[in-house]
């Protein structure tokens, strides 16, 4: 149980979103302006071993920057951007991943920081991900 | 940046931020020291906030207040990865201080 006031039926991000709509208004449009329409397939084996995946060799460029992002931005050397560079990945497909990643960082504290629940079924997700699909993050909360 | 624009002076950020760098926190309020550490968690191991923590935050600055700690952190912890991944030159001035509401004398 969340330790701030959210409103009841609304698990995980949902819930302080609910309870404060002009931050997730900002928060879901930048999620919609950067993650709808992205691939979201594999993610289970590229979690397990992203450079074992079956996934190409620039997503897998691309994804060494993502986990660097994670950890710390100054980890992200230029090695990795030529990297990522060589097997194909242009600027914008760098400047994304990093969004992505980062953005990621930032929603997760966000969901981390006021203990809010989250579902614990795998099923859940596929039912969310196909409401986001269909009418995008920025009404996922209306 | 930030500090100046909240309305730290010059001397002011050089203190706080070399105090912040080096862990010297006592002479911060209590209830300061608790936010950072709070921050401080939150930005290296946001999985391991616990309930416990999140009362006590909520206990002493409120739940609005708490949630501002907490967006704002995480915020910063997305800004700093972009400017740090992209190795962005960041401003030395506050480049909004041309525009700031003047203080009132007194």
């Amino acid at each position: 149980m969340a330790l701030i006031t959210v409103p009841d039926g609304f698990p995980g991000i949902v819930g302080p979103m609910k309870a404060y709509p002009r931050g997730a208004q900002h928060l879901n449009g930048l999620a919609d302006e950067i993650l709808r329409g992205s691939a979201a397939e594999l993610v289970d084996r590229v979690t397990a071993d992203a450079a074992r995946a079956p996934v190409s060799n620039k997503l897998k460029a691309l994804l060494v920057i993502a986990d660097k992002v994670q950890q710390g931005g100054r980890l992200v050397t230029d090695a990795d951007v030529a990297r990522a560079h060589r097997e194909g990945a242009d600027d914008k497909a760098i400047h994304d991943t990093v969004l992505i990643a980062a953005a990621f960082c930032m929603f997760n504290r966000y969901v981390d920081g006021p203990a809010t629940s989250a579902p614990g079924d795998p099923h859940a997700y596929a039912a969310i991900g196909a409401k986001l699909a269909e009418t995008g993050y920025v009404g996922s909360v209306d | 940046m930030l500090l100046a624009v909240a309305g730290l002076k010059d001397d002011e950020i050089k203190d706080r931020t070399r105090k912040l760098a080096a862990g010297e926190w006592d002479s911060f309020a209590p209830a300061e020291r608790q936010a950072y550490a709070f921050v401080a968690k939150l930005s290296s191991r946001p999985a391991s906030i616990t309930d416990a923590d999140v009362k006590e935050l909520v206990n002493t600055f409120g739940p609005e207040r708490a949630v501002d700690i907490i967006w704002y952190s995480a915020w910063v912890n997305f800004m700093t990865r972009v400017a740090d991944s992209f190795q962005l030159p960041l401003e030395r001035e506050n480049v909004f201080a041309a525009i700031a509401p003047k203080k009132k004398p007194g």
